[in-house]
């Protein structure tokens, strides 16, 4: 009973499967690819800085589209990447068509949970979400999309694919914008 | 710790990713073993990126609050596109919801199928008359309870269940008597929602041993019922209750000696017998955690994952706890151990806190350090030891690709001996002779794999070394016991992956080179020795 991987310790939030691999029309999986991961996927959207209606409505749309693809007898090798790619895509423009442009932040305070357990935990846990929060709001938007995608259960090479930029520098940027979240944490 | 550089922020966190070659990781991992500095950098990150998760998973939560039901995609995804998007995407949607209409047809076929199944069973288990005997055991939030298999109104030694009774009667469920075939179909029969499963249970030789019958509902608060019946007298054996938001209830027959105090008499025939003496639960015992051990073995799971066996503070139960399991993989080894007494599989619990390499025991989580042969010494400008490694193997290429495969052998070979060394930790000879022969032979069984498989790694080693002459010359050695050799082989195992790590991936220079082979050859020799007479101890 050895741990030797330290992938395996990753992203311990997850709880869904993750949609991996090539996909076609004539496997019964969309629906279940569709139920596996609109919430995550909607959950991106809305830090990318949709209104949950909205992301609700993209979410849906990608689905489309990746039907739509399979359809036409495109390939696609890493269905979760693409999925995510392709919200990000739609994201980014339905924010920039719907004038959403002054909401490129999300109203992150209103994340801050209050249901904890002593009026001690509540504090210690608003204090620190806060704090995280001005973080996240320091990151650049590149490094903060790292850090969506990787708590969306996504590998750098993935990341990179969705971003269009190397998984060298998914590295870096994560590195950075974990860094920033130690600091403020620490203080 | 001297000679070896601290690894960057970049490096530890792709560490913690994962997304590191196996040889960086084996580095990173042994290098964090002595280097308080880095494990306290890596702590940290992984304290801020679990902080985020929280934060992300609470955004999620909010978002799932804020969101209007989602529409399947065969029904509903249409309304929901731009209208411009309509006409183009019409036939897409409606070939989707004809192949959607015809699997929901397949699935309530397969349904259906399951449901007559589930009515012939109960049918035939309710008139064959069987009726559990003994007693029940039941499992609740941590909680075990005994109690007669059916009570009756004059049945004063029943135990204080708290809340089941009532819960059980709230979704019409008959409490007196909860692993009835019968009761299972009354309950059954009330619901207008539900889904029925059966699954055959198979034993280790492929024969249907049993049948577990599962139905939910999304209405009441039994949510599913899981109830097991033996395959050839269909008799209950034991029941799942899902109760939203109570939680899970375990009920399984016990025979009846299980819940006597030892020497004590049979508390079923002493109703006047005090509530506290009678309803004790039963310790963990060694063959409890023995049977922990095989499942695992039997699921691959004990060498190469992270998972931990232990007793819990009150040595009530084993605990099975991991870190970063997958949920697939999870699930699997859950289910192994549904139906085990007195084993609790906590994959949240002990995830966050302690050594994340899972080696927790004393014996194995601050290992000393061993001797590994030379220290590395090179200084500018003196010649290296690879360059002599790179003609051995025919070229950096090709000495690459052997470093990586024995690096990557050289890990298998420690989480193997880890396991078999765990196992001695876990068994000292005093326990071992308190297990029954069969469970002695359980025991023998797994020793005899993991000690054969070292040999097998151990070859593999010797096989991918020989470019670099390294010739290894095992001999028979006489060991104590298995245990005291099982520490033996984890010790000479670590020293092993640490000697090689250093000669394949250190700049060693080329003076303390051939001394570093030598060690390798001792270390990869009495690896082998060791674990031939591991093995044939186990014969």
């Amino acid at each position: 009973m050895t741990a030797s991987a330290p992938d395996l310790r990753r992203k311990a939030n997850m709880t869904e499967p993750k949609p991996k691999g090539e996909l076609s029309t004539s496997q019964p999986g969309i629906e279940q690819v569709y139920r596996e991961t609109r919430d995550s996927m909607a959950g991106y959207l809305v830090c990318l800085g949709l209104p949950a209606s909205q992301a609700q409505e993209v979410t849906q749309e990608v689905f489309l589209r990746l039907h739509q693809a399979l359809r036409n007898g495109q390939k696609i090798q890493d269905v979760r990447a693409w999925l995510f790619r392709v919200a990000h895509n739609l994201g980014l423009n339905t924010r920039a068509r719907e004038r959403y442009r002054n909401l490129a932040d999300p109203d992150w305070e209103r994340f801050v949970n209050p249901e904890t357990n002593s009026p001690e935990d509540t504090a210690l846990s608003r204090e620190r979400s806060q704090l995280l929060i001005a973080a996240l709001k320091d990151l650049s938007p590149q490094q903060r999309n790292c850090l969506f995608l990787r708590a969306e259960g996504l590998r750098y090479r993935e990341i990179a694919e969705v971003l269009r930029i190397k998984p060298s520098t998914v590295g870096e940027f994560l590195t950075r914008a974990i860094q920033r979240l130690t600091e403020a944490l620490h203080g | 710790m001297d000679n070896q550089r601290h690894y960057s922020v970049e490096e530890l966190m792709g560490f913690l990713d994962g997304e590191l070659s196996a040889k960086e990781i084996g580095s990173i991992d042994h290098h964090l073993r002595a280097c308080a500095r880095c494990s306290s950098e890596l702590h940290d990150l992984r304290t801020a990126a679990d902080s985020y998760g929280h934060l992300r998973n609470e955004i999620l939560r909010n978002t799932k609050a804020a969101l209007s039901p989602w529409r399947p995609l065969s029904t509903g995804a249409v309304e929901c596109i731009p209208a411009r998007k309509l006409g183009n995407s019409f036939r897409i949607w409606w070939s989707i919801t004809a192949a959607c209409v015809l699997m929901a047809c397949v699935i309530a076929w397969l349904h259906g199928s399951d449901s007559r199944e589930m009515g012939r069973l109960l049918q035939r288990a309710a008139s064959t008359g069987t009726r559990p005997v003994g007693r029940l055991r039941i499992r609740t939030h941590g909680t075990i309870l005994f109690r007669p298999a059916i009570l009756t109104r004059t049945d004063e030694s029943s135990p204080p269940t708290g809340s089941l009774p009532v819960l059980f009667e709230q979704a019409h469920y008959n409490w007196a008597n909860p692993l009835s075939p019968r009761s299972f179909a009354d309950w059954h029969g009330r619901l207008a929602d539900k889904q029925d499963r059966v699954t055959a249970l198979r034993d280790h030789s492929g024969a249907t041993a049993a049948f577990q019958l599962r139905t939910t509902t999304r209405s009441g608060n039994l949510r599913a019922v899981a109830l097991t019946l033996a395959a050839d007298t269909l008799e209950p054996r034991e029941g799942r209750f899902d109760f939203q938001p109570d939680g899970l209830v375990d009920i399984s027959v016990t025979p009846a000696e299980e819940t006597r105090p030892e020497g004590g008499p049979n508390p079923i025939s002493t109703p006047a017998r005090a509530p506290e003496k009678v309803y004790t639960a039963s310790p963990a015992s060694p063959e409890d955690e023995l049977r922990v051990f095989a499942a695992l073995h039997a699921l691959g799971a004990d060498a190469e994952e992270p998972i931990e066996v232990r007793l819990d503070a009150e040595k009530s139960h084993v605990l099975v706890t991991g870190i970063g399991i997958s949920p697939a993989r999870r699930k699997e080894i859950e289910n192994a151990f549904s139906s085990m007494p007195r084993v609790v599989v906590a994959f949240d619990r002990g995830s966050d806190s302690g050594d994340s390499r899972g080696y927790r025991d004393e014996s194995f989580a601050t290992p000393p350090p061993v001797d590994t042969g030379p220290a590395t010494s090179n200084s500018p400008g003196e010649p290296l030891f690879r360059s002599v490694l790179e003609m051995q193997a025919g070229g950096s290429e090709k000495l690459q690709a052997i470093v990586d495969s024995t690096l990557e052998t050289s890990s298998a070979a420690l989480a193997r001996a880890h396991a078999l060394g765990t196992l001695a930790h876990e068994f000292s000879t005093p326990t071992e002779s308190t297990l029954g022969a069969s469970r002695q032979n359980t025991l023998r069984r797994i020793r005899s794999d993991d000690s054969r498989a070292l040999v097998d790694i151990g070859n593999k080693l010797a096989k991918d070394l020989a470019p670099f002459r390294i010739q290894t010359a095992p001999r028979e050695i006489a060991i104590s016991s298995w245990q005291a050799g099982a520490a033996a082989l984890f010790e000479n195992t670590r020293a092993l992956d640490q000697l090689l790590n250093k000669m394949l991936a250190e700049n060693l220079s080329k003076q303390d080179g051939p001394n570093a082979v030598e060690a390798t050859r001792r270390r990869l020799s009495m690896l082998l020795s060791l674990a031939s007479a591991e093995e044939a101890a186990a014969q």
